[in-house]
C-alpha cells in the first residue's frame, strides 16, 4: 500500500507535479534528517544531506522504475552522501554539545526516568562516537531506520554477514561502555537479565 | 535458566536500550522549513544554477588548480635547468674563447722577449726582491726555500701542456713570465749548480 502510494506520488513528480514531491519529501524528510544526524552527529551536514539527497531524486526520478522501491534508495542516496561528507572533511569533527543538546528530547516527570534516560544518552552518544562510519551507518539503519539485514546490506551494498558483523561490534562496544562507565541502571538492567 | 537461554534475552535487551537511547537523542529531530525552500527554489530555477551551500568543489575546479600547481613546478624547475645550460654554454664559451689568447706564441714566432723589470708588477717586485734577499743565504734559509707562487706552477704547466709548442723549444724561454724567472733564477744560482735543477725545469718533468 505505502509502496504503491510512492509510485504514484513518483509518477507524478515525473510529470512535473511539484506538490507531489513535496508530498514525498514531506514523508521521508525526517526519517533522512535524523538518520543522516545520527551518523554525521552534525545538524547542519544533515542538512546540506537532506537537501542533497532529494535533489538527487528529482534528478533521478527517470530512472526509477515501479520495482525500486524509494526508502532504501533514499537512504543509500544518503549514506553515499555520508560517505562523501566525510571524505571531504580532513578530520573528524564532533558538533558542538549546544547543537546536540538542542535535539535531545525533553525531560521526563520522574527523577528516577530522567536520570536513567540521561545515562542511557551518553551511554549511545559515547558509542556512536567511538564507532566508525560504517559501524554508525549500520546502527542507524538498524535501530532508527527500522530496516531488516538484508535491506542493510542492499542499502550499503555490502554482504549480509558484514552487516551482522558490524551490528556485533556495536552491540560489545555498547556492553563496554555501560560497564567500564559503571552506568548502574543500565548494568543493572543488562546483569538482571542477561546474567 | 541455562545461558543459552540467557544470550537471547541479554541480546534483546542491547537492541532495546540501543533502539532507545538513539530515538533519545535522534528521533526527535525534525528537519528544517528553510531546507525545503532551498530545495524548491532550485527545483524550479533548474539544475544549471549553482546550488545553495553546497562546499563541493567543482571537480575540473580542482584539476584546474593541479594543473596550474604542476605546470608552475615544471616550468620552474625548466627555466632553471635551462639557465644552468645556458652559464654552462657561457663558460664553455669563455674557455674556448680564451684559447685563442694562447695562439699568439704559434710554434716558431718569435716571442716578445722583456726584462724582468719591465713586466713585473709589485706584487711581482715584491716576489722577486724577497727571493732575492733569500736565496743567497746560508744553508738554514735554504732548508726552508721560499714557497713557490701558485699562479706561476699553474700557468707554467698549462704553458707546458699547450699543443702549439715544439717539442724542442726551451718552455721556459717562449714564455715571458717562464724567461722571467728563469732569468731570475739563472742570475742567482750560484755557478756551481746545474739550471737543470731549477724549479721551471722541476715542474716540465
Amino acid at each position: 500500500m505505502r509502496g504503491c502510494e510512492d509510485e504514484h506520488l513518483l509518477a507524478q513528480v515525473r510529470e512535473g507535479n511539484l506538490q507531489a514531491f513535496e508530498d514525498l519529501y514531506s514523508k521521508y524528510k525526517n526519517l533522512v534528517y535524523r538518520a543522516a544526524l545520527a551518523i554525521t552527529r552534525d545538524p547542519e551536514a544533515a542538512e546540506d544531506i537532506l537537501q542533497d539527497c532529494f535533489l538527487r531524486l528529482h534528478a533521478h526520478v527517470d530512472s526509477l522504475n515501479g520495482s525500486t522501491t524509494i526508502g532504501p534508495w533514499l537512504y543509500r542516496v544518503t549514506a553515499n552522501l555520508c560517505y562523501n561528507w566525510l571524505s571531504r572533511r580532513s578530520r573528524w569533527e564532533l558538533a558542538s554539545e549546544e547543537a546536540l543538546e538542542s535535539l535531545r528530547g525533553p525531560r521526563r516527570d520522574s527523577p528516577e526516568a530522567s536520570f536513567e534516560q540521561e545515562e542511557l544518552r551518553n551511554a549511545v552518544e559515547e558509542v556512536l562516537g567511538s564507532l566508525s562510519l560504517n559501524h554508525r551507518l549500520v546502527v542507524a539503519l538498524f535501530y532508527m531506520g527500522g530496516f531488516s539485514l538484508e535491506e542493510i546490506a542492499y542499502i550499503l551494498d555490502c554482504p549480509v554477514g558484514t552487516v551482522k558483523s558490524r551490528l556485533h561490534y556495536a552491540r560489545r562496544r555498547f556492553r563496554q561502555v555501560v560497564c567500564e562507565e559503571a552506568i548502574h541502571p543500565l548494568v543493572e538492567v543488562l546483569q538482571g537479565v542477561g546474567g | 535458566m541455562s545461558a543459552g537461554k540467557d544470550r537471547p534475552q541479554g541480546k534483546r535487551t542491547v537492541d532495546e536500550l540501543l533502539r532507545q537511547g538513539l530515538n533519545e537523542l535522534y528521533g526527535k529531530a525534525e528537519a528544517p522549513d528553510r531546507v525545503w525552500v532551498q530545495i524548491r527554489q532550485q527545483v524550479q530555477a533548474g539544475p544549471s544554477l549553482p546550488r545553495r551551500g553546497s562546499r563541493k568543489t567543482a571537480w575540473w575546479g580542482r584539476v584546474a588548480t593541479q594543473f596550474v600547481a604542476l605546470t608552475s613546478v615544471l616550468l620552474f624547475v625548466f627555466t632553471f635547468r635551462a639557465e644552468m645550460v645556458r652559464q654552462g654554454d657561457a663558460d664553455i664559451l669563455t674557455w674556448r674563447r680564451w684559447q685563442p689568447v694562447r695562439s699568439i706564441y704559434p710554434a716558431g714566432a718569435e716571442p716578445l722577449i722583456l726584462d724582468a723589470e719591465d713586466t713585473l708588477s709589485g706584487h711581482d717586485q715584491f716576489q722577486f726582491s724577497r727571493t732575492f734577499q733569500m736565496l743567497p743565504a746560508g744553508p738554514a734559509r735554504q732548508a726552508r726555500p721560499v714557497p713557490p707562487e701558485p699562479v706561476v706552477v699553474k700557468e707554467t704547466v698549462e704553458m707546458v701542456d699547450a699543443p702549439l709548442l715544439g717539442p724542442q723549444q726551451d718552455l721556459a724561454a717562449l714564455h715571458p713570465r717562464g724567461r722571467r724567472w728563469a732569468k731570475a733564477e739563472e742570475a742567482l744560482a750560484p755557478s756551481s749548480l746545474p739550471v737543470n735543477g731549477s724549479r721551471l725545469t722541476r715542474l716540465s718533468h
